[in-house]
């Protein structure tokens, strides 16, 4: 559908997703220090990402679609409710890469918003948990409208 | 190792209350997190501190893991640095541990958060 995966820090393709270490699933950004390490979930970027999204004015909400429906499915199990729905990270030692679906709101341009999206989910990553972000792919699956009822069902019959 | 002649060393839970006090001090960190079972935790005659682990290492370094949960902002390497040197400072013993930080989860306050793309 619409995917923008077009502009700015966006590689054809995933191509340089971030090199996970080698330890599979507890990927998690590492920052070593001579006292200690600090280390960051990945939760902790997902939550980031949903957080700098829902910042930028037009964005309705996250998740929606199927990859909506399967993460609340996910949340709910794990008592997190919406929190991180549409909401996908990868995270290595150094690098993340993030993808996002959401609703825009109707008369917002989706290109300026999925920018401006884009540009603070990057900052936001990048200066709270010092990870490079290489991508950061929206997929854009709905449109709210003003009048508030995009979720109804809109069929001629009752 | 100059383990000096100490009467009695500090029980793990000691260290691990005296850590915790350490961390919560921090005004980013919102609380500790023992895990999805609340397995990570210290425990000691009678007591129990969640998400604070103290270990000795086969190298009689003392090694302390924190499960932190931190509030939405600033930059989490900054306050896991902080955090550290809290904790280090709070067990002053002459072994200065190493201190692990995991940030666990991340609250957002709800505050206003209308800053995007801070400098």
């Amino acid at each position: 559908m619409t995917d923008t995966s077009t502009s700015t820090s966006m590689q054809n393709q995933s191509k340089d997703r971030p090199s996970t270490g080698g330890g599979a699933s507890g990927s998690l950004a590492r920052l070593e220090t001579d006292k200690g390490v600090t280390s960051i979930s990945e939760d902790v970027v997902g939550k980031i990402a949903a957080i700098a999204a829902r910042e930028v004015e037009g964005v309705e909400s996250l998740g929606g679609a199927i990859s909506g429906a399967l993460s609340s499915v996910v949340g709910r199990i794990r008592g997190d409710e919406h929190k991180t729905a549409g909401v996908g990270v990868e995270v290595g030692t150094k690098q993340a890469a993030v993808d996002l679906s959401m609703t825009i709101r109707y008369p917002a341009s989706i290109m300026d918003v999925t920018g401006a999206v884009r540009q603070n989910v990057i900052d936001r990553i990048e200066t709270m948990t010092g990870l490079e972000v290489v991508e950061v792919n929206i997929a854009v699956n709905d449109l709210a409208f003003p009048g508030g009822d995009q979720d109804q069902n809109t069929g001629r019959v009752e | 190792m100059p383990a000096d002649a100490d009467p009695r060393p500090p029980s793990p839970v000691d260290v691990a209350r005296v850590v915790a006090d350490a961390a919560r001090s921090h005004d980013d960190v919102v609380d500790l997190d023992a895990g999805l079972a609340g397995e990570f935790a210290t425990y000691g005659l009678g007591d129990r501190v969640p998400g604070v682990r103290v270990e000795v290492d086969r190298d009689g370094r003392t090694q302390v893991h924190l499960r932190l949960v931190v509030r939405f902002g600033r930059p989490l390497p900054d306050i896991g640095d902080e955090v550290r040197s809290r904790v280090a400072a709070g067990l002053d013993s002459a072994a200065e541990p190493d201190v692990h930080v995991h940030v666990a989860d991340i609250v957002d306050d709800h505050a206003e958060l209308d800053h995007p793309g801070a400098p």
